[in-house]
């Protein structure tokens, strides 16, 4: 039987060769720590493969990128989910790729330059002059932001509840179940600011400051959570009154009907990197979908079905002037950089050095879950 | 070949060539054997060598990331941690399987293959489902909580992201194991045998314990070795269902290979992991045997 080598690697619906070596991987990886089997090695093809994430998520990217460029260049574009980083190592150290492009966060973007991952930025396609200063970077290009919140619930604190870390941290004002998020590039400077710290003076995070901080915090955690679908369902069952939230997902929640206060102050941002395998055969094509979808009439195209803020502020103003705002409005709107609802008049910080910058690659990472217990 | 040609074997010229044959019977074997081998050989022996030489070598030829493991408690407590909560699953598995597969076998009829019918149907359900369900029965607006309260309880005690949840959600994920493989070993056991122990006199108790109990061990045995090793690498029930201190040896290996990018400590973890449990089992071997996993 003669198939198109496209074919061949991807059957809509079943299992394919490509999630049947993925699975073999990551299952292999989880159980074994086997860190890399392999994997088949592909013919140059009209197909570029996204590391992203599923869910509604991947549904508003294939909608607002895959579709479009398809049409525009001729070249397809298919999903690989979730969004793995380990994935990225493997395949670079194995010289097989499984995918070749990823949207990943910026301190991802710092790691994998740091272990020399990631393909260099060609900027004969992306022009440096057509982009603001400060999105180009650790061989990545920032597209969106998103941020991690403090959310409360409005039943439980009806006459208003806590407004910052400190306010989270204090039981005795605050009594009620609280939630953490299982990151230590968002806890410990939550930590530290809880403690104190000027948000000016965050960086390089003072570590065992930030743990001991964390010890008082201990006894009054319920849950760790670890992944965005369970922060929701945290939230929306009513198993704690308070816990740092990404705002994507506390969004989500809100128009769900959870009676949950998203709060902006102190809240942590974290942008997403247009990031590409080193050494992948599909590098330059790679580089021309993200040029594609940074260009602002295609960025803004997210918009409307997340609640992810691009850090172009011209995709905020072509998404804008979709919806019949003019250019004047929208400079009055909080910086672009800054996660915010779609939706004009929605959630939004107040004022824009109230949502902290990280520098999260300067931390060290290593060494930090033994303490965590 | 059709239907009605006669096998060589069974034929007085067959069964003569039948010895010279056994030569070629073993060629055949190994033949019908080597895609297997082939493919433990190279998904799995090799991985498994892979994963030990990148422990000693990644990131230098030291042995640094078994030095990381053993100077901080926190590794050797989340290995026993794991090891008791495999044993502690386990030994619940086997008290509440056993009963069951009893019945089943013994009572067989309707209510038998009702039984098994609901362990099947729990077997074929994804884990994953299993334990999100749990998150909601358990949950503080799920319906133990409501029946705590109605009953009198003030506050209502928490009984989700706590040990006792993982243990539930664990048990409930791993009975169908054992219950198959003890189930499997009670079916072989001729019921002549009971009757003969009845008919020299043994009670029901005495027949069960001196007869039938002895010869349904090899079931035991293989269930609880499916239930322990099962448990010693899962972790995403204990995430889920459990608190801050349930984490598993599974779930720091996963965390570091996928957040931390340490692969060389993970095999470490995993070599140590695999270690102990292979010391385990040389115990075991020692005490019960191991050809009893087999029938």
């Amino acid at each position: 039987m003669k198939e198109s080598p496209d074919t061949a690697r991807t059957k809509p619906g079943g299992i394919n060769r490509r999630t049947f070596i993925g699975g073999g991987v990551a299952a292999g990886a989880m159980i074994l720590g086997a860190p890399y089997i392999a994997s088949k090695a592909r013919a140059k093809t009209k197909t570029i493969y996204i590391n992203t994430w599923g869910g509604s998520w991947g549904k508003a990217e294939a909608e607002a990128y895959y579709k479009t460029y398809e049409k525009a260049s001729g070249i397809a574009v298919k999903p690989i989910t979730p969004v793995s980083f380990a994935k990225m190592k493997a395949q670079v150290l194995s010289g097989h790729y499984e995918f070749d492009v990823a949207g990943m966060g910026r301190s991802d973007s710092i790691r994998g330059l740091n272990d020399n991952l990631l393909e260099h930025i060609h900027y004969d396609i992306i022009r440096l002059t057509d982009y603001p200063p400060d999105t180009i970077g650790y061989n990545g290009i920032s597209r969106h932001s998103i941020s991690t919140n403090l959310v409360y619930n409005k039943k439980k604190f009806p006459n208003g509840g806590p407004q910052s870390w400190a306010d989270y941290w204090n039981v005795e004002k605050f009594p009620g179940n609280r939630g953490a998020y299982k990151d230590a590039a968002r806890m410990l400077p939550f930590a530290l600011l809880a403690d104190g710290v000027p948000k000016d003076k965050l960086y390089p995070l003072d570590v065992d400051r930030a743990f001991k901080k964390l010890d008082e915090l201990k006894p009054h955690v319920k849950v760790w959570w670890r992944r965005g679908s369970q922060s929701v369902q945290l939230v929306r069952d009513g198993e704690v009154d308070m816990m740092p939230m990404w705002n994507t997902r506390a969004g989500v929640a809100v128009e769900q009907g959870v009676p949950i206060e998203v709060v902006w102050n102190q809240a942590h941002m974290r942008r997403s990197n247009w990031i590409v395998a080193r050494g992948t055969p599909n590098a330059a094509e790679s580089w021309r979908f993200a040029q594609f979808c940074l260009k602002p009439e295609n960025l803004g195209g997210l918009l409307p079905s997340d609640e992810h803020r691009p850090v172009d502020r011209r995709g905020l103003r072509a998404h804008r002037r979709e919806e019949g705002a003019d250019d004047a409005h929208v400079e009055g709107q909080p910086a672009a950089h800054l996660p915010a609802r779609s939706a004009l008049g929605g959630h939004q910080p107040e004022r824009a050095d109230q949502a902290l910058q990280p520098v999260a690659g300067h931390m060290r990472l290593e060494g930090l879950t033994d303490r965590y217990e | 070949m059709n239907a009605t040609s006669v096998r060589p074997a069974d034929t007085p010229a067959g069964r003569k060539a039948f010895g010279p044959w056994r030569s070629r019977a073993n060629i055949s074997a190994w033949t019908l054997s080597a895609p297997a081998v082939f493919f433990i050989a190279v998904l799995f022996v090799y991985p498994l060598l892979d994963v030990v030489v990148i422990s000693f070598t990644d990131p230098t030829l030291s042995l640094v990331n078994y030095r990381e493991f053993f100077s901080s408690p926190l590794y050797a407590r989340v290995l026993g941690n794991t090891f008791w909560f495999a044993f502690l699953v386990t030994a619940i598995c086997l008290a509440l399987g056993y009963p069951l597969a009893y019945v089943i076998v013994r009572y067989g009829g309707t209510l038998g293959f009702a039984l098994l019918l609901v362990v099947a149907m729990s077997f074929w359900t994804s884990f994953l489902v299993r334990t999100y369900s749990w998150l909601v029965i358990l949950g503080s607006k799920g319906p133990v909580t409501k029946l705590l309260a109605w009953v009198g309880f003030d506050p209502v005690p928490q009984i989700l992201f706590n040990s006792f949840a993982t243990t539930l959600g664990m048990v409930h994920i791993l009975i169908p194991y054992m219950i198959m493989s003890i189930y499997a070993s009670m079916q072989k056991i001729d019921p002549n045998h009971l009757r003969a122990a009845a008919s020299l006199g043994a009670t029901p108790f005495q027949g069960f314990r001196t007869v039938f109990l002895p010869l349904s061990l090899p079931g035991v045995v293989n269930g609880c070795t499916l239930v322990f090793i099962i448990c010693l690498g899962f972790y995403v029930t204990p995430v889920l269902l459990g608190g801050p201190r349930d984490q598993m040896i599974a779930g720091l290996i996963g965390e570091q290979i996928e957040e931390l990018l340490e692969w060389g400590f993970a095999s470490a973890m995993a070599v140590v992991l695999l270690a102990t449990t292979m010391a385990l089992l040389a115990i075991y071997n020692r005490l019960v045997g191991l050809d009893k996993l087999w029938g």
